[in-house]
């Protein structure tokens, strides 16, 4: 229950590798460690993009140029890397990197409605009651997560760049395995993770002295209770000196340390961008499970106007998640870490009265880079109009069964919620064997 | 306790009575009478619901993760632990091209050739061949798959020998488990039951009913279902021997309560914690009565006060102050679930606040509030409690707040098949919420006005049937034209002898002054999960009926228990004790309660940017106010009326918050705190020590305590002085002894 602090050896290496920046030694020292045997699952980590709102696959990455008008909408299509495969116009820097991916265009799930659609896409379960009345009715996967592997590196097990992103709790798994959350604004000069360092009027001096104080004066017994709240409490608090004393935890979310090239590079005044760098650092020093709001300048969700929407928003998503994957492929990261890049549904191939596309989760985009997945892989097809999956459907459960058995987590495994009814992390999924 | 040669002789017998449905005398340590029909067993024509569904059941064919799955497994799906015999029925024999059963060749039958292996089984193999189980089934398809007549008899009840043990160390039991029909017949079903250890530390149970002990200590039961009926059996294992009577000389029974308690310890040989200092025993009166921290002086008074009934009349003034509605009333908002979520009904909220707050003011009869609750019709505006129904928009809202709330049941699992732990069926679930269906509907966001159709029923989503109303375990009623039908639900509700409405309330009270519900989590009360101490749940519940549901009564009779006012420190002869009240058991400050102790601690109030008129965090309406604190301290949301929504479990964020944050460190360095006061140069730096020990943790320092920080302030020269004293109290705000009620 409560996650473990043991700095594992390979833990340390990662931590430790930093230093040395992102070149040879680095993966010098990570191919050894794989050497070393451990299990390939145990070292990966997962980034999540979460497009909320819902982009437009159409648009983006199943397009339709023959499609009727009134379908295939305003962009062109460019060559990708893979031959044959083509992708949106505004894409151009991610169109050279296709041979990574693994682009699953044919993910569906049956939720309309916003809310529900990020239920089932942060949790993996359609809400049985109605969210607006009943909340978040399932774990959602970062807590999943950290429940089955806990901590890693001094760091916790499920990390939420700025807040989480909605139904990204932890519901019946309880509150230890919500998601950390950073707040604050990463494009800030004084982006600064909240309260995980001594308040500024406190100096490291007076906060040792307040340490040894609360060493002292803080003695009741740790049997008092029948629930364990008092041990758990003290396990937390010595998490939380690790945490704010470390200097490769607070070096972890100093997006300082990054120099102005690396951090144009994601850019630097785009809040996504700088949150996908700050998710990179802490996947870079052993955090597991990292979720990223990847908003730019307009709502992805365009019912009206939907091409200047997405003219406005895909070169920014072209430029940073380009930068994510790069970046992670050059340190040497990207084979253990899994980014999973989608929205919560995709738009309506067809195109409504107001210039605008709707809701779509029938048959849409999800993509799925590093981690172990094979690259350069374009799997299930949508009808010509790219209404319905023609070939290879793709659940979203699929998708997270995929998540969890690179994770070497059991997804058949059942946790009891309030009613006691044992629920399968993943219910009605299978790993997509196509892409491992 | 019974030998290995007995347990087997019991299981021949349980399998003779399986195949035969007739008589034995067993040798169980209590024995049963069970129905006679000395006929040749293999000639008795079986029931496919009373004789197949269950084996069904035992081989585990229709659970949750094989064929019982909503979607079924490899194309067959049968209902949820057969809960739907005619569904069952069909499946396997008319479906699969028939090939399930085959009663030419019954041999040959899918179902036979799956479950033993003989053709690839996903579930592996279930059964062999020589086993009962194999020649029941071949039997049943041998006779044609007769499908059991219209009339006959159901399942009423099903009883379990023994009903309770108690045993010392590692020992074995074998239960016998008997169900009775609807026509007064009954059979043992030991071999088709099904187990479960709800504690399997503690014992373990096999798949034929043999309990064995761990020799761990503690009490636990076994859970034993049966086609739609459930029973326990409760198990208590012991590790300490008999305490003499002396041992229980120093604690003087007050009241019933103590009586009951007290007979319980003596039954498991567990002796009491002292009684709890007198500082100790008026910060856990505060702040579980009233959510409030004592002021230094009322610390300093209640300590000197020779009076001997001091402890009961303090707790008859706490319940006259205002922070005692106040924390009730926030308490009830959350089980109400008084909540705007993202509508526009901050006003609808205040106002039910109010109301939920007035009728604890006037010590409304509890049967009276609910009453006033399920049944109100009208304009929101004449009965703001009319609230309760935004959020109760669905009948399955309904049904489902309408059990937890008021009844502590969770009946959820029924919505869709029958409670797998409960018996409670998809029909009771559906014709609960037939109560319901005149109610003009209303559509999501403020209700304004609730009144009722001429016309309205409920089909019951299987059988398409039309359903009249009917409590749970209790009779139909007919709509009568022009009649609120939620007046016959209310008035079986609030009844004295309702099974569920008095206990719920008693537990959940019990829960909230104890630390743990009689019944653990309070709001799961059902047959498979007994209280800890039936006699005192009943009795409690009895007292309250007998007094009118007066709340304020039911609070004195715990609060003036000498059991409440135990030390909260653990003897050897109590440590592993977690259900049964040796000691207090200590537990976090609920999350607005806690934000008001630091708030009144250090003299600076909580502003809430949004509520700007309230000064407390227990004065919050509803769960929608800005708040860093309340958030990452586990507020309830409001989205269900479960008590597990406000959460008491530590996490990172409230450690790093209460180490790190900038909003503590600004009500510590506050010029309008209570440390600029103390940190006056002509103040006494041993009685500023002694006033920030009784602002936080209610009591004096110790001598060791006192030096310690009198050493530490006086070190440092002012104006250093003043961030000294800012150390000590952020020390004591961190500590645990000010996190926790203990």
């Amino acid at each position: 229950m409560i996650p473990s602090l043991q700095l594992t050896r390979r833990g340390f290496l990662q931590a430790g590798a930093v230093s040395f920046g992102g070149g040879v030694l680095t993966n010098l020292l990570r191919s050894e460690t794989e050497a070393a045997g451990s299990s390939a699952a145990e070292k990966r980590s997962v980034i999540v993009l979460m497009q909320k709102g819902g982009p437009s696959q159409i648009d983006m990455w199943d397009m339709k140029p023959d499609a009727p008008v009134e379908y295939r909408g305003e962009f062109s299509s460019i060559d990708s890397n893979i031959p044959g495969y083509r992708v949106c116009e505004l894409m151009p820097k991610l169109a050279q990197m296709c041979d990574k991916l693994a682009i699953l265009r044919t993910v569906y799930h049956s939720m309309m409605d916003h809310g529900e659609g990020m239920h089932i896409a942060m949790t993996g379960y359609a809400p049985i009651r109605n969210i607006k009345s009943s909340g978040q009715q399932a774990p959602s996967l970062g807590s999943i997560v950290s429940k089955e592997l806990g901590w890693r590196a001094g760091l916790p097990g499920y990390i939420a760049v700025q807040k989480e992103i909605g139904f990204g709790k932890s519901a019946y798994l309880g509150i230890a395995h919500d998601p950390f959350e950073t707040f604050g604004y990463p494009t800030s000069d004084s982006f600064r993770v909240r309260n995980l360092r001594s308040s500024d009027g406190v100096n490291p001096a007076r906060a040792e002295n307040r340490r040894a104080m609360l060493e002292r004066f803080d003695t009741l017994r740790r049997d008092a209770d029948t629930s364990g709240a008092i041990g758990a409490m003290d396990t937390f608090r010595r998490q939380a000196f690790e945490l704010a004393t470390s200097p490769q935890v607070q070096e972890a979310f100093d997006l300082s340390q990054e120099n102005a090239a690396t951090r144009e590079r994601y850019g630097r005044k785009s809040n996504a961008g700088q949150s996908m760098l700050l998710a990179r650092r802490l996947v870079e020093r052993g955090a597991r499970f990292v979720t990223v709001a990847t908003d730019y300048e307009k709502p992805w969700d365009s019912h009206e106007d939907n091409f200047t929407a997405h003219r406005r928003n895909i070169p920014g998503y072209d430029h940073t998640v380009s930068a994510l994957l790069d970046d992670l492929e050059t340190r040497g990261l990207l084979n253990h870490t899994l980014v999973i890049i989608g929205g919560e549904f995709g738009r309506t191939p067809r195109i409504n009265a107001k210039a605008g596309r709707d809701h779509w989760p029938t048959c849409y985009t999800t993509i799925l880079v590093g981690g172990g997945v094979k690259r350069g892989i374009i799997l299930g097809a949508s009808d010509p109009l790219g209404e319905l999956p023609k070939e290879r459907p793709i659940s979203i459960q699929d998708v997270y069964a995929t998540m969890y058995h690179l994770l070497g987590i059991d997804y058949t495994k059942n946790y009891l919620n309030e009613a006691n009814r044992p629920v399968p992390i993943v219910n009605y999924g299978e790993p997509i064997e196509e892409i491992l | 306790m019974r030998d290995s040669k007995n347990s087997s002789v019991v299981r021949l017998l349980g399998m003779l009575l399986l195949v035969g449905g007739f008589v034995a005398e067993t040798s169980a340590d209590e024995a049963v009478s069970v129905a006679t029909s000395a006929v040749d067993p293999a000639k008795v024509t079986l029931s496919f619901t009373n004789d197949i569904v269950p084996v069904l059941s035992k081989l585990g064919c229709n659970s949750g993760n094989c064929h019982g799955k909503a979607i079924g497994q490899n194309g067959f799906k049968l209902s949820l632990f057969g809960f739907d015999p005619d569904f069952d029925y069909a499946a396997l024999v008319h479906e699969g091209l028939g090939r399930r059963v085959s009663p030419a060749a019954p041999d040959d039958s899918l179902m036979l050739l799956k479950a033993t292996g003989t053709m690839p089984h996903g579930g592996g193999v279930r059964l062999t061949p020589d086993s009962e189980s194999y020649r029941l089934l071949r039997r049943w398809i041998e006779q044609g798959m007769p499908s059991g007549r219209d009339d006959e008899p159901h399942d009423v009840k099903l009883e379990v020998t023994p009903a309770e043990r108690i045993v010392q160390g590692q020992s074995q039991q074998q239960l016998r488990v008997v169900v009775h029909y609807s026509d007064g017949s009954t059979r043992d079903v030991t071999q088709v039951a099904r187990f479960d250890s709800q504690h399997p530390d503690i014992l373990t149970v096999t798949p034929d009913g043999l309990v064995q002990t761990t020799g761990r200590a503690g009490e636990t039961s076994v859970m034993v279902r049966y086609q739609n009926c459930v029973a326990t059996s409760r198990f208590v294992s012991l590790v300490e021997q008999a305490k003499p009577e002396s041992a229980y000389a120093a604690f003087k029974p007050k009241n019933f309560v103590d009586e009951l308690v007290l007979a319980k310890w003596r039954k498991l040989h567990i002796v009491p914690s002292a009684e709890a200092g007198d500082a100790e025993f008026l910060r856990r009166v505060f702040l579980d009565a009233m959510g409030t921290l004592p002021t230094p002086q009322e610390v300093r008074d209640f300590v000197a006060d020779g009076a001997p009934d001091k402890r009961d009349t303090l707790i008859d003034r706490v319940l006259q102050r205002e922070e005692q509605f106040d924390l009730w009333a926030h308490r009830v908002g959350d089980l109400l679930r008084n909540r705007v979520g993202d509508s526009n009904g901050k006003d609808n909220t205040i106002a039910f606040a109010k109301w939920i707050r007035q009728s604890l003011v006037e010590n409304k009869p509890y049967d009276q509030f609910v009453r006033e609750i399920i049944t109100v019709t009208g304009k929101r505006g004449d009965h703001p409690q009319m609230d309760w129904y935004r959020w109760a928009i669905t009948n399955e809202n309904r049904v489902e707040d309408t059990a937890q709330a008021f009844l502590g049941l969770r009946v959820s699992c029924a919505n869709c098949h029958n409670h797998p732990f409960e018996k409670v069926s998809q029909t009771d679930y559906w014709q609960f919420a037939a109560f319901f269906a005149r109610l003009k509907s209303v559509t999501y966001g403020n209700v304004d006005e609730l009144s009722l159709n001429e016309k309205g029923e409920i089909k019951h989503p299987r059988t398409e049937q039309l359903l009249t109303p009917k409590v749970f375990g209790g009779p139909q009623f007919a709509y009568v034209a022009g009649e609120d039908p939620r007046l016959k639900l209310a008035e079986w509700l609030t009844a004295a002898d309702n099974p569920y409405f008095a206990r719920a309330i008693c537990n959940r009270m019990w829960g909230h002054y104890l630390g743990v519900g009689l019944v653990d989590p309070v709001d799961d009360m059902r047959a498979t999960n007994p209280p800890s101490n039936p006699e005192l749940l009943d009795a409690l519940a009895r007292d309250f009926v007998a007094h009118k549901f007066d709340l304020k009564h039911l609070m004195k009779t715990i609060l003036k228990s000498r059991i409440y006012g135990l030390s909260s420190t653990p003897t050897d002869d109590n440590r592993a004790d977690t259900r049964n009240y040796a000691r207090y058991y200590s537990r976090r400050l609920q999350p607005h309660v806690l934000l008001d102790a630091i708030s009144s601690a250090t003299g600076v109030p909580q502003k809430f940017e949004d509520y700007p008129e309230v000064k407390k965090a227990i004065l919050l309406p509803n769960e929608k106010a800005r708040s860093d604190f309340l958030e990452i301290f586990g507020r309830s949301e409001r989205t269900t009326p479960c008590e597990c929504e406000t959460s008491l479990a530590p996490n990172l964020s409230q450690v790093l918050y209460l180490l790190n944050s900038d909003e503590l460190q600004r009500k510590l360095s506050s010029k309008d705190g209570v440390l600029d006061e103390l940190a006056k140069p002509d103040k006494l730096t041993a009685e500023v020590v002694e006033d920030l020990f009784l602002r936080t943790f209610s009591r004096r320092p110790r001598s060791d305590e006192l030096q310690d920080a009198i050493t530490q302030i006086e070190s440092e020269k002012s104006p250093n002085r003043r961030t000294a004293l800012e150390d000590l109290l952020w020390t004591l705000l961190n500590s645990k002894e000010f996190l926790f009620n203990h």
